[in-house]
């Protein structure tokens, strides 16, 4: 019974800390939030020779994430046009 | 499209607004890292104008110049340049995808690397567009 009880409230506490850390992302004032954002805003022009910060980081720092959208799009096209070609092959299919 | 279906005032409006429409998204893309903007905004003001000319003249003529083969073949070609892109950077002696090409910030040619990738994404994104319209329309 009470080794139950450590188990639940070990997996609560668990919970708590991922919590507190998921909801300081919250809180743009923390100094562990503020580091990032300051480098940017402060030597994004230099690093990355964009004077658009938007794109300065998400083409400079983090171009890799772009690398992942863009791999998204292209499974999302290649997904809806064979989708709708089997459609219509089907259709084709019905008629003859 | 039929022919009885076109109204007058469509086609012609739409017929002189497209090429502004492209250089607007050209626009879009080109100065991405100056302005507001960028590849993904570009690509689909580009597409928006592909499909403003299919809703005006049809699809069947601009499928004669905006073929289905040669937009999959810029999609594809357009993913692996952004791929080649990223191991440039790694020949180059940096990360992959690191800025490779760069100027200071007052000279004119700066960014060339972003420049690269807004323009590769752009294009991606536009045809994307074109190619899911040209699919939903065949549908009907």
């Amino acid at each position: 019974m009470s080794k139950k009880w450590a188990k639940e409230i070990l997996i609560l506490l668990i919970i708590m800390l991922l919590g507190i850390i998921f909801f300081s992302g919250f809180y743009p004032h923390l100094p562990l939030n503020l580091a990032v954002s300051e480098h940017y805003v402060a030597r994004g022009e230099r690093e990355t020779g964009a004077i658009n910060i938007v794109s300065s980081i998400y083409l400079g720092y983090r171009a890799f994430d772009t690398l992942g959208e863009t791999i998204a799009l292209l499974v999302t096209v290649s997904s809806i046009v064979f989708l709708l070609e089997k459609k219509e092959e089907r259709n084709i299919g019905k008629r003859r | 499209m039929e022919k009885e279906d076109k109204s007058e005032i469509v086609g012609i409006t739409s017929r002189k607004l497209v090429p502004y429409i492209l250089l607007f998204g050209f626009y879009l893309i080109s100065y991405g890292h100056f302005s507001p903007g960028g590849g993904f905004q570009g690509g689909v003001v580009l597409g928006a104008g592909i499909i403003l000319l299919c809703l005006s003249r049809g699809i069947s003529l601009t499928e004669i110049s905006f073929s289905r083969q040669k937009i999959t073949l810029l999609e594809i070609s357009m993913i692996t340049t952004f791929i080649l892109l990223g191991i440039v950077g790694l020949v180059m002696g940096k990360n992959f995808l690191s800025n490779v090409f760069l100027g200071k910030v007052e000279e004119v040619p700066t960014a060339g690397f972003i420049f690269l990738l807004d323009l590769v994404i752009g294009l991606k994104a536009g045809a994307g567009i074109i190619l899911i319209f040209y699919s939903l329309a065949k549908m009907r």
